[in-house]
């Protein structure tokens, strides 16, 4: 699916990058960033293995994206809000009658389908009270996502992605010239996916191809082109990765010159 | 690769195909190592993405009839006193019950709660990314609260207590037992180590040789630390007699980490939380005193004074286990004495 | 004889300085109580000597009696061709056919399940071979059988062959000499286990080019700097602390971290913690500059329980330069740090753990 004008990426609670809508999850799937999901799942809320919206993107994620021309940024706290401030009397009579619409909708239908029950069982008496409350209270309450709903959205999503100063002010948060940047961009552009590498002691774990059909292949840390690495972290870490079945990968550039980022893999081996 | 090397992967460590959301065991799929371009991989790879995407658009619904309002006014959250959460989440206050940020985007994510923007009178209902919008200031801290949540425990933010004082076991007074092993006579000829004189020493047993080579630390005195850490909740094991107005003291406690923006604690400010957590069976853990054989290795290894760190790395959580070590209470040093010469002739 | 009963007859001395060996005494009998007395003052603790050659940045010790004595009398030090007890001896000989047949080394049992591992490699690599070629043909996974046929391979005993195949090449001829095999293993040792050996059970003297190195010269070459927090007086205070625990130190580099702990040592258990060395300095500054990283931390745990193994961060206080500059004897400058220990594990939030 081909998206014309960029997505907008949530800046929720200072640093944190969110998105809520689907196809925009789907959307930047495609251009091979996968996020991770952070919400509980509604249709199974009692486990932590499969979660739903919201998205998380790492600081890199965001920033290559909106590098790439891909998403802006909106501080949501402050289109939320003027949304909501910006709803007229008018504007909420009208949700309120769209609302009602749809359970009218939901109504009849509901009804169609009681009676038509009763028929199938020959019951002939027509309950009365009972069966309009049961109805009503049987009736659907849904939570969207996102308020793309709302009168103004629209509005004031335009208005917060097309402030170059705004933009340019979210933006200085993420850096585009650190280390952990230029190494995840530099795998990027190789075809690796990544996502966050804490379960197993790096920055990120990589992917050949999509996390939900290929088993990770690296761990991959960055350090400083003249930092010590020490001999016992590169033995340690190169355990850990084998015994995972994956290799331990230390990514770096140099400062000075004007190269690509470079990476080294580490396994352990066994001599006879 | 040896088999040795091999280190044990849990569900949790790979993306798990949604295929298997619905099914009673999750058993682990069948994933590929690397890219091989067949028409099988990539359609298999648009079912898994397709299953995804399908589970995660089913509308966010329940029922009028379970449906229990939440508005927002004067940036609180307070909902109908309705619902079975109420039992362990939110306080109640001139009949409403009142609920904190990470308990209202719980509740209104897991879809148990309606949110509702209230404005002249007026109710709109919320979508999830403007309550988040509106009333998230810690996400860090949200996350591992409904992490905590899905698995069942009962979450509350921390509540200072007194801690109980720990009842040490009796041990003879180290002076009476100092003057005790002068009495010992056989201890007079042990010469201090490090010196030529030390191997005359008239060693009996190992344990006297161990003994007269350890080192005598200075007594430290500890300042405290500039940046106390915070304790972020208390947790309960789901128990259905759990009250909110008293609470037993909880089963644990966490401290939430941001592992990109904080580094490990220092001796300081880990002493410092030690004395400050308060959980069940706290007091009783010195009590269990050497005992030998799996007891004592039980606690040798458990430590006392224990606390939970929550690490979050960009949405990915992993929990951490700290206690307080002692080591030197382990019964380690071997007891054979050396046989030496009978005044009978050996058999 | 139980294995516990077996092996403290094989390993009986803990350390290479051994307590006196007296005779029973007998309460009711006045004799016993005289033979007594006299034992006990005509006896001393005996020491187990070696010697320790100091070459090339190496401590390694290369007699082979005095080799054997530093393993079974506390497990000190590793062969130089082995993977902890020196065993390249035995192995030769064997292979050689010069010796008799004794029981596997552990090298050797490694050697045996590797090879077991490659054959289940190969039939894997068929396997998937197999599978590759359906799929380009657009079929899925039939292999149940040849699946289970793997698994059993793959939990297979490895067989132990009754006798010995000897294998010789051509530049086994340096190594026999009129007939017997000469010995060009050594047993390493560490720079805290040498200090250890010297300063605190005096049985050990390092020599270097023909010369026996002082307490004081050895100190210089081990700890040049006399900085407070130099590695090697970090390490050496945690090593001499659990030893005189009871504990047997050994080093913990193959998992990424410093030391291991044994209850008695190798062959009696295996080693059932993992020190993390930290150093704790008084300035708050310098620790937060030097403070741990948390991923690094949780990977290094993942690896550890991967051993099944607990992992403790000994936080050693670093005295300040001064406090190390006035300080009289390495004994005075020992004293002035101190340990503590913070037990460390991975937490699940299954609900039937703790």
């Amino acid at each position: 699916m081909t998206q014309a004008s960029p997505i907008s990426i949530s800046v929720v609670a200072g640093q944190t990058f969110l998105l809520f809508n689907i196809d925009d999850i789907k959307y930047v799937r495609q251009l091979g960033i996968v996020g991770s999901l952070v919400g509980t799942l509604p249709a199974a809320p009692q486990q932590n293995l499969f979660l739903g919206v919201p998205l998380q993107l790492m600081a890199e994620e965001a920033l290559w994206l909106v590098e790439h021309g891909y998403a802006k940024l909106i501080p949501d706290d402050r289109f939320i809000r003027d949304i909501y401030d910006h709803l007229s009397d008018s504007d909420i009579m009208l949700i309120e009658r769209e609302l009602e619409q749809t359970r009218q909708k939901e109504r009849s239908w509901k009804i169609q389908e009681h009676q038509a029950k009763l028929d199938r069982l020959g019951v002939t008496k027509r309950g009365g009270s009972n069966d309009k409350e049961l109805i009503e209270q049987g009736l659907t309450v849904v939570v969207n996502n996102t308020p793309s709903r709302l009168p103004s959205y629209v509005f004031f999503k335009r208005l917060y992605e097309e402030s170059d100063i705004l933009q340019k002010n979210l933006l200085s948060g993420l850096r585009k010239d650190t280390l952990s940047y230029r190494v995840f961009s530099y795998l990027k552009s190789t075809g690796y996916y990544m996502a966050p590498g804490l379960r197993f002691g790096g920055r990120y774990i990589a992917y050949p191809g999509d996390p939900l059909r290929f088993h990770a292949h690296l761990i991959v840390n960055c350090v400083g082109w003249n930092e010590d690495i020490g001999l016992v972290n590169m033995v340690g870490g190169g355990r850990l990765a084998t015994g995972v079945k994956k290799l331990w990968v230390i990514g770096s550039q140099d400062p000075d010159k004007d190269q690509n980022v470079q990476c080294f893999s580490v396994e352990w081996a066994g001599f006879g | 690769m040896s088999q040795e090397l091999l280190i044990e992967t849990e569900l949790e460590d790979e993306v798990q195909p949604w295929e298997y959301l619905n099914s009673a065991n999750l058993k682990r799929g069948q994933k590929d190592f690397e890219k091989d371009d067949t028409q099988i991989q990539n359609s298999t790879l648009q079912d898994s993405l397709d299953h995804m995407y399908n589970a995660l658009s089913v509308p966010r619904a329940h029922t009028v009839k379970q449906n229990v309002k939440a508005y927002y006014q004067d940036g609180q959250w307070r909902s109908e006193l309705k619902g079975n959460f109420m039992q362990t989440m939110g306080v109640v206050r001139n009949d409403w019950c009142y609920l904190t940020e990470e308990e209202i985007i719980y509740l209104v994510e897991r879809g148990t709660v309606e949110p509702i923007w209230v404005k002249n009178g007026q109710e709109v209902t919320m979508d999830l990314q403007s309550v988040y919008a509106m009333c998230a200031t810690d996400l860090v801290r949200y996350q591992v609260y409904s992490n905590l949540k899905r698995c069942g425990y009962i979450v509350q933010r921390y509540t200072p207590r007194e801690c109980a004082t720990v009842r040490k076991p009796w041990y003879l007074p180290t002076m009476f037992r100092a003057v005790l092993r002068r009495l010992d006579i056989l201890n007079w000829f042990i010469f201090p180590a490090f010196t030529s004189s030390w191997l005359k020493s008239k060693f009996l047993t190992y344990s006297s040789i161990f003994e007269s080579i350890r080192l005598q630390f200075k007594p430290q005195r500890q300042a405290a630390p500039t940046y106390p850490l915070d304790i972020t909740f208390d947790v309960w094991k789901p128990d259905p007699r759990f009250t909110k107005k008293s609470p037993p003291l909880p089963d644990f406690q966490i401290v939430i980490v941001d592992v990109s923006s904080t580094r490990f604690p220092t001796k300081n400010q880990l002493d410092d939380l030690f004395k400050r957590v308060e959980y069940q069976g706290r007091s009783q853990e010195s009590l269990s005193e050497a005992q030998g054989g799996a007891k004592e290795k039980k606690r040798l290894k458990d430590g006392s004074n224990c606390v939970l760190f929550a690490l979050v790395d960009n949405g990915v959580i992993n929990y951490m286990r700290l206690s307080q070590g002692n080591l030197s209470s382990a019964n380690v040093i071997p007891t054979k004495k050396a046989r030496g010469p009978t005044q009978r002739t050996t058999k | 004889m139980s294995k516990r009963t077996s092996l403290n007859a094989k390993y009986p001395h803990a350390l290479p300085v051994h307590p006196i060996a007296l005779p029973e005494l007998i309460l009711h009998n006045p004799i016993s109580w005289i033979w007594f007395t006299i034992c006990y003052i005509k006896s001393f603790p005996t020491v187990s000597r070696t010697v320790v050659q100091f070459k090339d940045g190496c401590f390694a010790v290369d007699s082979p009696e005095e080799m054997m004595t530093l393993w079974n009398e506390g497990f000190f030090g590793k062969g130089t061709m082995s993977r902890s007890e020196p065993t390249w001896y035995d192995r030769t000989q064997k292979r050689l056919g010069l010796g008799e047949f004794k029981n596997l080394t552990i090298e050797e049992i490694t050697i045996l399940r590797r090879e077991e591992r490659k054959k289940f490699k190969r039939e894997r690599a068929q396997l998937e071979k197999k599978q590759k070629e359906l799929k380009s043909m657009g079929i899925v996974d039939p292999f149940i059988e040849e699946r289970l046929k793997l698994k059993e391979l793959r939990d297979k005993d490895i067989t132990i062959p009754l006798e010995r195949e000897t294998f010789i090449r051509p530049e086994d001829d340096v190594l026999v000499v009129k007939g017997h095999l000469i010995n060009i293993e050594q047993l390493q040792l560490q720079p805290c286990e040498v200090m250890f050996l010297e300063f605190a059970l005096q049985s050990v003297t390092v020599v270097t080019d023909g010369v026996a190195l002082s307490s004081n010269q050895l100190l210089e070459v081990l700890w040049p700097t006399k900085s407070a927090d130099d590695s090697f007086i970090v390490k050496y205070v945690v090593y001499h602390y659990y030893r005189s625990l009871g504990w047997c130190v050994r080093s913990a580099i193959k998992f990424g971290t410093d030391f291991l702990l044994y209850n008695r040592g190798p062959p009696f258990h295996h080693a059932e913690f993992a020190l993390h060395v930290v150093p704790n300095y008084n300035d708050t500054q310098k620790n937060t500059a030097t403070a741990q990283d948390f991923t690094m931390l949780s990977g290094l745990n993942r690896v550890i329980a991967g051993v099944r193994k607990n992992l403790v961060l000994v936080f050693v206080d670093i005295p300040t330069q001064e406090e190390i500059d006035k300080a009289g004897s390495f004994q005075d400058i020992l004293s002035l740090y101190s340990i503590s220990e913070v037990l460390l594990r991975r937490w699940v939030p299954n609900r039937n753990r703790d």
